[in-house]
């Protein structure tokens, strides 16, 4: 059993990447094999909407036709049991980043058409882990909630079960006085990086455990 | 006076590249200097999240601190008095990646963490956002995309200075439908729409490049 996880973070070892860690040792606690991907240490575009993937009878018809860093990722990914994207949620939705990479491999396998609904040969259970400074209590304001499950919709009807996993008000930087950054209050951060983030990262833990073992759950 | 468009398709002929250069075509018959960028040309990643337009006394606060192609035209749209507008397909409910990229770059060094948040942007910039998708109109409230519309429109204004959108719904996405694997879409529905309502949405495009360059 093969877990991918996907960092769609700049930040290699902050808080998105962290969630990622523990997800794949949960995994990997089940015997799993896994990887971590870090998307920004690829040189790669989104979709370019050739449309080679639509084509009838083309030899890319359900696959994408774009060739640099991230097609030997694709790849994997398909030939894996299982994968997981992690992205903080910038200006109102995940990394630049992570939405070209998602571009190119769900719009690849969605076809246009009810019969079937997507060309991607097997089912691929996905997580999708988002880090944000919003607190809760805010997320449905900023109509998160929505963006959330619009997107869980999406993977779900192209790759597979999709769930979700949500890491909010988190902690941004290590030293708060060095940034001008008066509207969050350091020593609460702090406190719930002690106190919530841990939880968040079991639940990350449990996300990976589950994937590595499908059936007995 | 000057207008950039930015073009957030990876198609350089097709609905949202016709929607830009029909807004720099209202903005020159004005006697604006414009300028298109096709933003799958050049090469640069999103946010780094380095904090240095964060960083108190940091010599990059308030500006992108990274450096790659995407440098210079952050330095343009922030010298240069000029209006710019943003043209993107809509791809799976958001703007492409690329053009998301770009927003992050361009937006997050200009808002200020405060209470409530605020922005240094050191010029008042007229701004454009101009989406085109297959989405009809009719269904845009049952996937939110009003409400995205709207959050991108007040985070632009807010952060820049000032902003408007104009949506192009229920676009044409191939020449050939025959040739794709496509059967959701009416090939002669989509082509008439393409010969009847496009050419409107390419006049409304026309009208805020004539506004953007008056006001700038």
């Amino acid at each position: 059993m093969k877990l991918i996880a996907l960092n769609g973070s700049p930040r290699k070892t902050w808080n998105t990447a962290m969630l990622l860690q523990k997800a794949l040792e949960g995994a990997a606690a089940q015997g799993a094999e896994t990887e971590l991907i870090h998307l920004y240490d690829l040189n790669y575009k989104g979709c370019c909407s050739c449309f080679a993937c639509k084509t009838k009878g083309g030899k890319s018809l359900g696959k994408c036709a774009l060739q640099d860093d991230l097609t030997p990722v694709l790849q994997r990914i398909e030939q894996a049991d299982a994968m997981i994207l992690g992205s903080p949620i910038y200006i109102g939705g995940i990394t630049g980043e992570a939405k070209s990479f998602l571009e190119r491999l769900l719009f690849a396998y969605l076809t246009y058409s009810n019969d079937p609904v997507t060309l991607c040969p097997k089912k691929i259970p996905t997580g999708l882990i988002y880090t944000m400074g919003v607190p809760e209590d805010m997320v449905s304001d900023m109509g998160y909630d929505k963006y959330f499950a619009s997107n869980e919709w999406i993977v779900n009807r192209v790759l597979g079960p999709c769930e979700t996993l949500c890491s909010y008000d988190t902690l941004q930087f290590d030293d708060y006085s060095k940034f001008a950054a008066d509207r969050f209050d350091p020593e609460k951060k702090a406190a719930r990086r002690r106190e919530v983030f841990p939880l968040d990262c079991q639940k990350a833990f449990d996300m990976g455990a589950r994937f590595a073992k499908p059936v007995a759950n | 006076m000057k207008v950039i468009a930015v073009n957030g398709s990876p198609r350089k002929t097709w609905n949202t590249a016709t929607l830009l250069q029909k807004a720099l075509e209202g903005a020159a018959s004005q006697g604006a200097e414009t300028e298109l960028i096709h933003l799958y040309d050049l090469n640069f990643k999103g946010c780094g999240s380095c904090f240095g337009c964060k960083t108190k006394g940091g010599n990059s606060y308030g500006r992108c601190a990274m450096r790659d192609e995407l440098t210079p035209l952050l330095q343009r749209i922030e010298k240069e008095n000029c209006a710019v507008i943003l043209g993107s397909p809509m791809y799976f409910g958001g703007v492409t990646g690329e053009m998301k990229s770009l927003m992050e770059r361009l937006l997050f060094p200009y808002l200020v963490y405060s209470n409530p948040p605020a922005s240094c942007c050191p010029r008042k910039i007229q701004t454009g956002l101009i989406y085109t998708m297959n989405c009809p109109e009719a269904f845009i409230q049952q996937v939110n995309y009003d409400r995205y519309f709207s959050q991108n429109e007040g985070m632009m204004a807010r952060i820049l200075g000032a902003c408007e959108s104009l949506y192009s719904y229920d676009t044409l996405q191939f020449e050939d439908y025959s040739k794709m694997v496509a059967d959701w879409m009416d090939p002669q529905k989509k082509m008439q729409r393409h010969r009847e309502v496009f050419p409107q949405d390419c006049q409304k495009a026309f009208d805020m490049g004539v506004r953007f360059a008056q006001a700038v």
